[in-house]
């Protein structure tokens, strides 16, 4: 699945597909720059030591996905990703609501 | 049986009958334990050959062999309860010939059910590895272990050896060896190993069994998990499901460790009784307990009463949400301070993290900190209020389930602990130990 990432036949509003997708971040590379969190405030806050901690519940509307992708391009150490959220049936997974696919661009 | 031979596993108590839910090292009743008594060391590949018959998988296709597990209904027994038919189908979806790894690095201090296996029934645990490998096409098998296991490396080698000499094995078996680490068994942690010889956890966009060294699809699954397939292909999915409850068909192992006569001891339940029957099996005087650590360092303490009454099966426990882990039952008997022995596992866990990610390498030594002082009557109640902030800070976040498994154990010692919690906060000094659960090192602020 492609996401156009132009809004011209799109308004702001408009639902994607009902799965959505989820903002993910990597611990390992997360060094607490903090600059996503100004690009997606609401999906995206500090813990007490800085690092970013992430809304689990996926991103449906197209305006939120925009800037999430803002986020996943600021972070200096590439810690983000957004990822497809699959149907239950698809998963491999144990973690729930974790899809196997990555965002194609 | 003289008493000089009497190891933890030869218990005791008195025999197990047939029709005994729970089954030690020898059992007339046992699957897995069935066989010598454990003073008779390693099986040798006749005496398991003239005891199981012979394994033949000639007549099955890989196809026939993942219908038989997947009709067997067998879930992971390294905690994760996956179902292994599943890994299976998704390793052969994924295209390429999967790796088959047998994850022997048991690197929860507590559990001695894998070691029991390997040392006692090494021949049912590559029986195992060499169905899943035949199960998927593959002919290669590897056994991750531990460094500085003679005990395990030993008997392993020695029946790769023996199976060799007879000319019965249709893999090649091959030992890794990997840094003795809690986090360094998780599965990630083991394909990172394989892939570039460091075993770090990683964050995982796909399932190892899709993806895992070097991209190629890797099955890696607990000792016990393999075992139970020799069993499987010998006797069938229906005798199977047998043992165990509907959720979750098979027999299981437990270690039990802490207040109890025979720490360490491994015994198997067939079917699903409450904690508290099987407590009174390996304990004569059995008092009901303080309170139970189930599942693990990374598990949920349970107060004496709910852990009596808990049946343990693994679908019933997770549903309660005090999931069986990889089996290990810790007693904390009475007189015990549940919360010094919390504050050690803590800090021993803050030892263990890979220090890969921050809310981890920042959280859990702050834990274990807050958790030493509550349990030396220094703290107050804002600590317990900044202590169960730790925990929503630190689930969840990292790589692996290493950070939340130190909330989980936090976050129930919280509250099952908490009159004695209230107790600590009016500054009376607690004079009570931890029960002294298995640890490989001092944890961390301890002196």
């Amino acid at each position: 699945m492609s996401v156009p990432m132009s809004s011209e036949q799109s308004p702001d509003t408009t639902e994607l597909d009902p799965l959505g997708y989820l903002i993910v971040v990597d611990g390992t590379r997360c060094d607490g720059h903090g600059i996503c969190v100004l690009r997606l405030p609401e999906r995206i806050s500090l813990d007490q030591w800085g690092y970013a901690s992430l809304d689990v519940e996926p991103i449906v509307r197209r305006s939120t996905l925009r800037r999430a992708l803002r986020a996943v391009l600021a972070c200096p150490n590439g810690a983000l990703e957004l990822v497809e959220t699959l149907s239950p049936s698809r998963q491999v997974s144990t973690e729930p609501g974790v899809g196997t696919g990555r965002l194609r661009l | 049986m003289t008493s000089e031979l009497r190891t933890p596993n030869d218990h005791a108590h008195e025999e197990s009958t047939i029709d005994d839910p729970v089954a030690f090292v020898g059992s007339v009743n046992a699957r897995l334990l069935a066989g010598p008594q454990s003073a008779s060391g390693s099986e040798a590949f006749r005496q398991h050959e003239a005891r199981l018959g012979l394994l033949n998988l000639d007549d099955s296709s890989p196809h026939t062999l993942r219908a038989l597990i997947g009709a067997a209904g067998l879930v992971g027994r390294g905690g994760g309860e996956f179902p292994l038919a599943k890994k299976l189908d998704a390793a052969i979806n994924a295209g390429a010939t999967p790796l088959v790894v047998v994850n022997a690095s048991e690197g929860e201090p507590a559990s001695k059910k894998d070691a029991t296996l390997l040392q006692l029934r090494p021949h049912l645990v590559l029986d195992g590895a060499e169905v899943v490998a035949a199960s998927v096409g593959s002919s290669d098998v590897t056994i991750y272990v531990h460094r500085d296991r003679p005990d395990l490396v030993g008997p392993i080698s020695r029946a790769i050896r023996e199976r060799h000499l007879e000319g019965t094995s249709a893999v090649t078996f091959r030992i890794i060896e990997g840094p003795n680490r809690y986090v360094s068994g998780e599965a990630s942690a083991v394909v990172s190993l394989l892939e570039r010889g460091v075993a770090l956890p990683r964050r995982k966009s796909v399932p190892l069994a899709v993806a895992g060294v070097a991209g190629q699809p890797t099955i890696v699954s607990n000792t016990e998990t393999y075992a139970h397939v020799a069993l499987i292909a010998r006797f069938g999915s229906k005798w199977f499901r047998e043992t165990g409850s509907v959720d979750t068909p098979g027999s299981t192992l437990l270690t039990i460790v802490g207040s109890v006569p025979t720490p360490g001891e491994v015994l198997e339940l067939l079917r699903p009784v409450t904690l508290g029957t099987i407590l009174a099996r390996v304990s004569e005087k059995s008092r009901r307990p303080q309170a139970v650590l189930l599942g693990g360092y990374a598990g949920v303490w349970l107060d004496g009463a709910s852990a009596s009454a808990a049946l343990v099966d693994r679908h019933w426990l997770r549903q309660v949400g005090a999931p069986l882990g990889c089996g290990i039952v810790g007693v904390l008997g009475d007189g015990l301070c549940g919360l010094a022995e919390t504050a050690r596992l803590l800090g021993w866990m803050a030892e263990e993290s890979s220090g890969q990610c921050g809310p981890c390498v920042s959280g859990l030594p702050a834990m274990a900190e807050l958790v030493f002082e509550l349990a030396d009557g220094r703290a107050c109640a804002r600590d317990v209020v900044a202590l169960r902030r730790l925990a929503i800070d630190v689930r969840g976040r990292g790589a692996c389930g290493h950070p939340t498994g130190a909330a989980n154990l936090l976050e129930s010692a919280l509250d099952v602990f908490a009159p004695e919690i209230a107790k600590h906060l009016r500054g009376r000094a607690c004079e009570a130990h931890g029960v002294g659960l298995p640890l490989t090192h001092k944890p961390l602020g301890m002196s």
